[in-house]
């Protein structure tokens, strides 16, 4: 047995056997299918839950180190991993506030549209070849698309609060959102035209294998745009205006508390994880390795990718000071864009010229032959 | 009346009632509610149960784009407009005036009219000829060939909006 696809292997493993005992039971292949995927999203949140939990407390040592602290010591022991832990189980039990004058039903669903659209991201990521909840057609779009809706949330929450910070930082978040959801689709555009698909899984088949590199080195704008736009799409440090802590009360959540700010806080995490899962696969080649690590399992690959890159947000997060929110907006318009046009319209050119050198040549000939 | 067309799988057919009934309830509050914040916030739930359609009639790419352009996009500038009217938050706003009566008959007689117009037809269209699984290629591919004309008057439509924008925001010195 090859070592390499030891998980994959054991979850066809697993579907193979549960298809068998569904069709033992005279029951039709529907609901093989449903437990399956319930089993897979169910495993799923449970990764999800897991290193979000260890994303926070990571931030808290990083954070720590870079301004030579120590942070969070004590609970649980070594390096204090427990802390979050046992910060949750307090957000768990805190009294859950509703501001007298709020708008109740918002202020309720907000921290549920914004943490449902940010775990609907992990649908489309293959973390092996097989290990993917639904390989969809137009795969990475339906990440960016779900990524949208939480800007409605923080939106829904900065309003229904009924408090003039948290209204302010709804309103810069919906201006942010939407100004760097428009360069973080276009920097991932170039890649889409280089491998002819939506499929996360074709994106990782076009860099693996002899002869193919990532395409971090064939596209370094791109994935320097990427990585710009979903820091600014995250809401972290150079672009966290929607929450500056020391102009706005931490912005859009400061009237919540409890688990309801527990939500908000975990989706951030989450956010931040699927932003780097998709950098990790669109760029750096996703769950493929190469040869001579052939026999490390492809999830490791993709979480040691995925976890440099969380690295790489962290790092800017504690080391660049916030920006002003008009700097902010003139950065996204009067730079990321174009540069992503551009990136767009060399790849376009280098493409067709590649491709097809003759055909072209030939065009421009025929092309200067009428003109003369 | 068949509606075999909607799935041959009574899950998916289950799935589409459900969605069908959130769309129409949510379609119904966004015009009867009062707080205008809260219609948008109907709209955009009627806009995503618009995209589970599209999602069960396996054209996820369309389904795709209605979120990120009409959830994402457009429902968060009507919020992002909202939020900056002062008489929003006071609930004395209305929505309709006197002529709500005559605009329910018109609305009623629209309603019949659509669905008779769609039951005799027989429901025709409905085989996937033109985009078989919805996907981004085929689409692309009609938008160039078959509906270029429109595909370019849009964007001519839409350059203009730019420009006309640009021309409204650029007026400093008065």
């Amino acid at each position: 047995m090859n070592l390499s696809y030891g998980l994959e292997r054991l979850w066809l493993w697993l579907v193979g056997l549960l298809e068998k005992l569904i069709s033992w039971l005279g029951l039709p292949y529907i609901f093989a299918y449903t437990l399956e995927k319930i089993i897979f999203a169910v495993a799923l949140l449970v990764f999800i839950s897991v290193s979000v939990l260890y994303l926070i407390w990571l931030e808290r040592k990083v954070s720590a180190h870079m301004q030579s602290r120590l942070g969070p010591m004590h609970v649980g022991g070594w390096r204090g991993w427990a802390q979050t832990i046992a910060d949750m189980v307090k957000l768990l039990f805190k009294e859950d506030i509703i501001p007298a004058k709020a708008d109740k039903w918002v202020h309720r669903i907000a921290p549920l549209v914004v943490f449902i659209p940010s775990l609907m991201g992990f649908l489309v990521i293959p973390f092996e070849k097989n290990l993917i909840a639904q390989d969809l057609n137009a795969g990475i779009l339906l990440i960016f698309a779900f990524s949208s809706i939480a800007v409605l949330a923080i939106i829904m929450g900065g309003w229904a609060s009924n408090n003039k910070y948290t209204l302010l930082g709804g309103i810069r978040s919906a201006a942010q959102m939407i100004s760097y959801e428009i360069p973080l689709v276009l920097s991932v555009v170039s890649v889409i035209m280089l491998v002819g698909s939506f499929k996360l899984n074709d994106m990782v088949a076009a860099q693996s294998g002899a002869g193919k590199v990532w395409f971090v080195f064939t596209q370094p704008l791109a994935f320097l745009l990427y990585l710009i736009a979903a820091t600014a799409e995250v809401n972290r440090t150079p672009f966290d205006i929607p929450e500056a802590e020391s102009e706005l009360v931490s912005g859009y959540n400061t009237e919540y508390s409890g688990l309801k700010y527990g939500f908000f806080m975990l989706s951030e995490f989450t956010n931040m994880l699927i932003v780097s899962l998709v950098a990790a696969t669109v760029f750096l080649g996703g769950w493929s390795a190469p040869s001579w690590l052939s026999r490390v399992p492809g999830i490791v690959i993709l979480l040691v990718k995925t976890y440099f890159i969380v690295f790489v947000l962290m790092w800017i997060r504690w080391t660049f000071p916030r920006l002003r929110v008009d700097r902010l907006m003139d950065f996204g318009w009067k730079i990321l864009i174009p540069l992503a046009f551009i990136n767009i319209f060399v790849t376009a050119l280098v493409m067709a010229v590649w491709r097809k050198p003759t055909k072209i040549l030939r065009i421009i000939k025929e092309r200067l032959l009428v003109i003369l | 009346m068949d509606f075999s067309f909607i799935s041959d799988s009574i899950v998916t057919y289950g799935v589409f009632l459900l969605f069908a009934v959130v769309a129409v309830a949510s379609a119904f509050l966004v015009v009867s509610v009062r707080s205008v914040m809260h219609s948008a916030l109907f709209l955009a739930v009627f806009l995503l149960s618009v995209a589970a359609f599209f999602f069960i009639f396996d054209a996820d790419f369309l389904g795709i784009v209605q979120i990120l352009l009409y959830v994402g996009g457009v429902i968060v500038l009507i919020l992002f407009a909202v939020m900056l009217t002062a008489r929003v938050s006071s609930s004395l706003l209305q929505q309709t005036n006197e002529q709500k009566y005559s605009a329910l008959i018109v609305c009623a007689l629209l309603f019949i009219m659509l669905s008779y117009s769609i039951l005799i037809s027989g429901l025709q269209g409905f085989e996937n000829t033109l985009l078989p699984g919805g996907t981004a290629k085929s689409v692309g591919w009609l938008l160039m060939t078959v509906y270029v004309l429109p595909f370019e008057v849009a964007s001519i439509v839409l350059l203009a909006a730019l420009i006309g924008a640009m021309a409204i925001v650029g007026k400093k010195d008065e």
